[in-house]
């Protein structure tokens, strides 16, 4: 007879941690609180590395994601006005310089709204829209910055690490060594690289002022992305038919700033006698759009934000409106055909439209549909083709062929809404790896969103991720 | 890629268990066991006795040339500057050092941080790891990880080290030792630290790259090693305990992992059945949330009786035994026997967390040689 024993087993899982941070690489001692100067804009750069290929013959793209964490870095004036400050601002910049410092990330500061006993490991405050993530180091400080106590509150500016954190709770993995009492502020901090050169100016010969500028130290302490690719939570994916499936960006632009609409046509100018020739590559124009963007809440600018950090920089596309609305709708056969006026010569229509737009409005009080919220309620459909329909006294019209009409196709606009907006839209990414959103306050930010269309793509390419 | 092994280290916080899983140790021990928290929670190996490196090594059965290793690796300051890592491969004598990374000493360009060095046959360095050109240090008390990537080979070998997630070397050409010996077969690693110092290591794997469709490394990020234990009966319960109920349920006879040592016959199930089966509810996946890559199930088994006999580690689903791949089992003493599962055997693809979770792991589905 045969006998077997066994005494004990175990599993072992190979995979991949996610949502945290890992280890803390800096030893410093440094100790990381140093107030902004609020009267300049604090700026941070969200940064991605995309690789492109661009087909010399189509313009069609071949896109490789470079890295799978964006790379943070932000600027912010710091000023000394009086002589302990600026020693302790002259100081900073000069540890920065010569050590990997941890650093506040200064518009994500949160007011704590409740007390937190000595040890305690509840901080109680308002930590949506903000980077907190577990694993991930923050700075809490005490609520009296007045000059005289300046140098004892930096002293009390504690470090510790996140175990979680949720919409009004963040806890700390170790207790917090004398507590903390409401309207205390609690900063999440980066791991900042040296600062290879940093620039200031004495005021006078008590007060100094520098531009603090943190580079985010690659590798696994990097901050993780603060949305995935699928955005769906926060921004609409149009139902196009056969199209690719993406989000829509339907943040209003800031009308303050003009809007940069271009068109370029790849290729290279070639040396011929004494002219040159054009050489063209693509077989079409790309429209580019420079679209200003003005946030006033933070839910806003986080939402910027994780709509950038969704499409990985220039990486993945998305669907975006034309800012000149120059269709004007007609009527719809509530099948797939809409019809429409382009409000000029038709010889001038871009018989290339990829998609359409349309944007409608109860004419009731009725609260809205959540599509496209918070702006109005808006469908995409893709153009299978435009037909001319209409001549003499009735001027040139026009049909889109649509695939498929959507949610509301008989009749169409459905009863209770009318049409306010129809434009071309188009398939685009971002034009730039970099957001680089300007902090007036911890939420009002401007920035600029660079896109440009891409062509030919029912179907794209990603490499690496 | 196919996972060779892995050790999150939780299982061996003692010399018994340790020596269990890694027979072919080359050093003695002792260590003093400190139990360190690991990279992820849960524990790590950490060795802190001066003077007596602790050199351990793992054999495979002809894994091929390429090779895809990834660990974590901590040091304090007192570190002497030795080898960490080596990979050889037997001439059918001895065992001939390839390809290894060896710390240097801190020196006056570098005095607080040690720099790795890709060395070949014990002498030539083939390059020293930088990183954006400099000269990469490595800070004493922070964790690293180290992932590489080697071909070992005379003029087609290739290396590439990842540190953070970052190539700081990578080179083509040999890589084989003064006595070439085309291939590996055994990793070893090397810790040695001076007094008041340590060295710790954790979320060790070891891959084959061959046929995979991406460079050969895990993807970028923080990839662990977790480890489960049984905790509740699963499905059957077709095993004898031994001591016998009541009072005692199966899984609390294969336990002894959790506390992180090995009681061999104090506890444990047998059979003498031919298709007896025992499987166990087990711990919950915590630190790993997806992405994953193999789940390996791991145990300590004797053969009671001498001869050869065979046993397995299935997956049970819904009362279903999948995957029973015979591992044969000649010695009377207590070994060590793994099974690699890189997918779910029940839906053929790659394993999600929640099916880890779902599925119980059996530690007997057996048949007589």
């Amino acid at each position: 007879m045969v006998v077997r024993r066994v005494t004990r087993q175990y599993a072992q899982v190979l995979g991949k941690r996610q949502g945290s941070v890992v280890p803390w690489p800096l030893e410093s001692t440094y100790n990381p609180f140093l107030a902004p100067d609020w009267g300049r804009d604090v700026r941070l750069e969200t940064r991605w590395q995309t690789l492109i290929s661009t087909s010399a013959f189509t313009g069609a793209e071949t896109r490789a994601g470079q890295v799978d964490r964006p790379h943070l870095t932000q600027s912010a004036s710091v000023s000394g006005l009086d002589r302990l400050e600026a020693a302790r601002v002259r100081s900073s910049v000069r540890a920065m310089s010569e050590f990997r410092q941890p650093c506040p990330i200064y518009p994500d500061g949160v007011t704590l709204t409740g007390t937190t006993a000595d040890d305690g490991t509840d901080l109680l405050g308002s930590f949506v829209d903000r980077r907190f993530y577990p694993g991930q180091r923050v700075a809490v400080v005490k609520r009296d910055l007045s000059p005289v106590a300046v140098d004892s509150v930096l002293a009390q500016a504690r470090v510790g690490e996140v175990a979680s954190v949720t919409s009004d709770t963040l806890t700390l993995v170790d207790g917090l060594p004398e507590g903390a009492s409401a309207g205390d502020r609690v900063y999440p901090l980066f791991s900042a690289e040296v600062v290879q050169r940093a620039s200031g100016e004495c005021f006078t010969d008590r007060t100094y002022g520098a531009l603090q500028e943190a580079r985010e130290l690659y590798g696994p302490s990097q901050l993780p992305p603060s949305w995935g690719r699928d955005v769906s939570a926060l921004f609409p994916y149009p139902d196009v038919g056969n199209g690719p499936r993406l989000p829509l960006f339907n943040l209003g632009a800031n009308w303050a700033e003009r809007i940069g609409v271009d068109v370029t046509i790849d290729g290279e100018t070639v040396d011929s006698g004494i002219s040159s020739t054009f050489d063209r590559h693509a077989g079409k124009s790309r429209l580019s759009f420079s679209l200003p963007q003005l946030t006033a809440t933070r839910e806003e600018s986080m939402r910027l934000l994780r709509f950038f950090d969704s499409r990985m920089g220039r990486l993945h596309p998305f669907y975006l409106i034309d800012p000149l609305a120059y269709l004007d709708f007609v009527s719809s056969n509530g099948g797939n055909t809409i019809s429409f006026t382009p409000f000029h010569h038709w010889q001038n229509i871009d018989k290339n439209l990829g998609y359409v737009a349309i944007e409608m409005e109860r004419n009731t009080a009725a609260p809205m549909a959540p599509w496209g919220s918070p702006f109005r309620s808006v469908e995409v459909h893709k153009v299978s083709q435009v037909v001319e329909f209409g001549f003499g006294t009735s001027g040139h019209r026009y049909s889109f062929v649509v695939d498929p009409l959507g949610s509301v196709s008989d009749p169409f606009p459905p009863a209770g809404y009318q049409v306010v907006r129809m434009a071309p839209a188009y398939q685009v990414r971002f034009d730039t790896d970099v957001l680089a959103q300007d902090y007036a306050t911890d939420a009002v930010t401007t920035s600029t969103m660079p896109m440009v269309e891409v062509l030919d793509e029912d179907e794209y390419e990603v490499e690496n991720l | 890629m196919t996972v060779l092994s892995v050790n999150g280290f939780e299982a061996e916080r003692s010399q018994a268990s340790f020596e269990r899983r890694y027979p072919d140790l080359t050093t003695n021990l002792p260590l003093t066991w400190p139990n360190e928290a690991g990279r992820f929670g849960g524990y790590c190996l950490r060795h802190d006795v001066a003077g007596l490196p602790l050199r351990f090594r793992e054999a495979f059965t002809s894994p091929g040339i390429d090779l895809c290793v990834r660990f974590a690796l901590r040091a304090s300051k007192p570190f002497t500057p030795s080898s960490v890592f080596i990979v050889s491969k037997n001439n059918g004598a001895s065992d001939v050092s390839q390809i290894e990374l060896r710390f240097f000493a801190p020196d006056a360009s570098n005095p607080d941080g040690y720099r790795l060095a890709v060395v070949r046959g014990g002498v030539a360095t083939l390059d020293v790891a930088r990183w954006f050109g400099d000269p990469l240090e490595f800070l004493p008390g922070r964790w690293y990880d180290i992932q590489i990537r080697l071909k070992i080979g005379d003029t087609a070998g290739e290396w590439e080290m990842r540190v953070d997630g970052m190539t700081v070397t990578s080179g083509t050409g040999n890589t084989q030792g003064a006595d070439p010996e085309t291939g590996w077969d055994k990793i070893l690693f090397s810790l040695n630290p001076l007094a008041s110092g340590y060295v710790d290591i954790d979320d060790l794997s070891v891959v084959n790259p061959t046929g995979e469709t991406n460079d050969g490394f895990l993807e970028r990020g923080d990839w662990a090693v977790e480890t489960l234990f049984p905790k509740d009966r699963g499905h059957f319960n077709e095993w004898d305990p031994q001591p016998p109920p009541p009072g005692h349920l199966h899984w609390e006879h294969v336990d002894d992992a959790r506390g992180g040592d090995v009681d061999d016959d104090a506890t444990y199930v047998y059979s003498e059945d031919i298709q007896a089966v025992d499987s166990f509810v087990y711990d919950q996946l915590k630190v790993v949330d997806g992405m994953i890559r193999g789940l390996l199930l791991q145990c300590d088994a004797r053969n009671e009786s001498g001869g050869t006999t065979q046993v397995s580690q299935p997956v049970v689903r819904d009362g279903a035994v999948l995957s029973p791949v015979f591992r044969s089992l000649a010695s009377t003493d207590y070994v060590f026997l793994r099974q690699t599962h890189s997918t779910d055997p029940f839906s053929g693809v790659g394993w999600s967390k929640a099916r880890v979770n779902s599925a119980q792991y059996g530690l007997a589905y057996t048949a007589a040689s």
